[in-house]
């Protein structure tokens, strides 16, 4: 069902579309023109390094904060809309749930609130205590659950029902290694569906594995946006060759690396048939010819320095 | 708005609030019995003396119980509605399909349900321990306790308003002095009348304009009385009352404007929140 009304939003639009959205406190501009459009069913990363206005963001798009300029739609509806909150999950960056009540109560009155009614919500919460593998604790008080156990909590309630838009907040900031594995693992399940996932992150390995699209804040500024396997290609090529000297090599551009490879950097798109014909001329032999890619933690740092 | 006020009464027993005020019930009934029992056995006063000397401790029993209904009132309200905002445990709760008005108007009925069930049980067991031993009973002992209640909800009000933008402990001092206050420029009010300073009584109707709680208690005070002592104060020339003899009725409009001030004062807390940045 969920991926059935997903389809209808993506035909319909982005899911989350903002324009020069702008959060002032005081002298201080904590986020500043953020222009996005989220696709429906995509998994999108948000990162940026700490203090960037990463949460300020996902605040003021779950109508938790209100903007002081631009404006945002979240599901078709301006953000904070009761409508479209009924198809949000969201787990914020500070999860903290009434530790007075059990992990099952938690989930079922936060399905009350949602509007999840009759014997869907014991469904539904079961379903919820599954997946983030809390099935055996569900009865036990929340105030006795390890940190670790409260974001498996918090992730539960994001999951509960069959949200359209899933949006975590530092969602495996208290996970292990293993926690983490699964997280990823159900994000990749809600992508499946047809769910899309707004991801806020500092953690690039988690971004760089589950997301399609990124955008990367920094001091309330967004300073790239992009399809991930697009933003990783570095500018130029490597070319696995043999057959001419360092010199020759360096005199085209190049620098050798491991093995047959050589690195052609800075180099435009449409320049690589030219340099492919300069290579055979100068009598070298060509194997394979790679757009180079860079990991997102390079990309990152060098966007940061970029600034 | 119905699940935020179950949830206020959920977190009410499981943190045994419900508890330490039953415990609090039952100490401060058992304590009062045993004390009215012992004055009035040791007490020679017969007739209208032997009811005045009742009816003023009960009147001073009842004025200490409206005290401790204010504090426990203030500081449940302040905690509910604060903590939640600085744990941040209202954060995954306002991301929900519920208005803030509804989160604002759950928390008030839970507590209402709370605090009125308190002050109404124990009032009540207050006034019944007294008139079951002393002989005294009071003219109208419903109308007091709904007026203390009343008393109770408003400073309640005033605190979960404060709340939802002030710290738990700010908010509680501040609706704590705020009931002091009240009460101190009540007793100046009267004494304006008894003294016919004007100053003194409009500085009184100031107070009792910005904050109505004494004039609820005064109005309770009224209730609790003996009307035939009334009238024998009054043949004395007696025409002010004192912090523990009132000597008429408050107007219709007090209570009017009591529940004009507790609609207006939901209102602001209503917008408070509206205006928080979560």
């Amino acid at each position: 069902m969920a991926a059935q009304e997903s389809a209808t939003a993506a035909s319909a639009g982005p899911v989350i579309r903002t324009e020069l959205l702008e959060r002032r406190y005081g002298a201080r501009l904590a986020l500043h023109g953020l222009s996005l459009a989220v696709p429906a069913g995509s998994v999108f990363g948000f990162l940026g390094p700490n203090g960037a206005g990463k949460t300020t963001a996902v605040k003021l798009l779950l109508g938790l904060v209100r903007p002081t300029a631009g404006e945002a739609m979240v599901l078709g509806r301006p953000v904070g809309d009761p409508a479209a909150r009924r198809r949000i999950g969201y787990l914020p960056e500070l999860f903290r749930y009434q530790d007075w009540l059990s992990g099952r109560e938690v989930l079922c009155s936060h399905a009350a609130l949602a509007g999840i009614g009759g014997a869907m919500r014991a469904e539904a919460v079961d379903r919820a205590l599954e997946t983030v593998g809390l099935a055996a604790d569900g009865l036990r008080r929340v105030g006795t659950f390890s940190k670790g156990m409260q974001q498996r909590l918090g992730l539960a309630v994001a999951l509960l029902g069959t949200p359209e838009l899933v949006v975590l907040d530092e969602p495996t900031s208290a996970l292990d290694p293993v926690g983490r594995h699964e997280v990823r693992q159900i994000i990749q399940g809600l992508k499946a569906s047809g769910v899309t996932v707004f991801l806020n992150s500092h953690l690039l390995t988690e971004i760089e594995a589950v997301c399609d699209e990124v955008a990367v804040l920094d001091r309330g500024r967004v300073i790239a946006q992009g399809r991930l396997p697009e933003l990783l290609l570095a500018k130029g090529v490597e070319v696995e060759m043999e057959g001419m000297t360092a010199d020759e090599i360096a005199l085209l551009g190049g620098s050798p690396a491991e093995g047959r490879t050589v690195r052609f950097r800075d180099m435009a798109e449409g320049d690589v048939p030219e340099l492919v014909a300069a290579i055979v001329r100068g009598g070298g032999r060509i194997h394979a010819v790679r757009a180079l890619r860079t990991s997102l933690e390079q990309r990152f740092l060098d966007w940061l320095e970029v600034r | 708005m119905l699940e935020i006020c179950r949830l206020t009464i959920v977190e009410s027993l499981r943190r045994r609030l419900t508890l330490a005020l039953f415990g609090a019930t039952l100490l401060l009934v058992g304590f009062t019995g045993w004390a009215f029992a012992e004055i009035s056995r040791l007490s020679s006063l017969q007739g209208v003396e032997r009811l005045a000397q009742f009816s003023v401790l009960m009147l001073f029993l009842m004025l200490l119980f409206t005290g401790m209904l204010a504090l426990t009132a203030v500081f449940t309200a302040a905690a509910a509605v604060a903590g939640e905002i600085e744990s941040g445990v209202v954060a995954a709760i306002l991301a929900r399909p519920l208005r803030r008005a509804s989160y604002i108007l759950g928390k008030w009925l839970g507590l209402a349900v709370v605090v009125g069930a308190f002050a109404l049980l124990a009032g009540s067991g207050e006034i019944l321990v007294v008139s079951r031993v002393s002989g005294y009973a009071p003219p109208d002992p419903v109308a007091a306790l709904a007026l203390i209640t009343g008393q109770a909800l408003l400073l309640m009000t005033l605190s979960l308003a404060l709340a939802t933008r002030l710290s738990a402990v700010t908010s509680a001092v501040i609706a704590t002095v705020g009931f002091f206050l009240a009460w101190m420029l009540g007793t100046v009010d009267l004494m304006g009348v008894a003294l016919k300073y004007p100053s003194l009584m409009t500085v009184g109707e100031i107070g009792k304009v910005l904050l109505p709680t004494n004039a609820l208690w005064q109005a309770a005070e009224y209730c609790l009385e003996p009307p035939g002592l009334l009238v024998l104060a009054r043949s004395f020339g007696m025409f002010s009352g004192g912090p523990f003899v009132a000597l008429a009725p408050q107007p219709p409009a007090v209570f009017v404007w009591a529940a004009i001030w507790t609609v207006l004062v939901l209102a602001l807390g209503i917008w408070g929140l509206a205006r928080r940045q979560i």
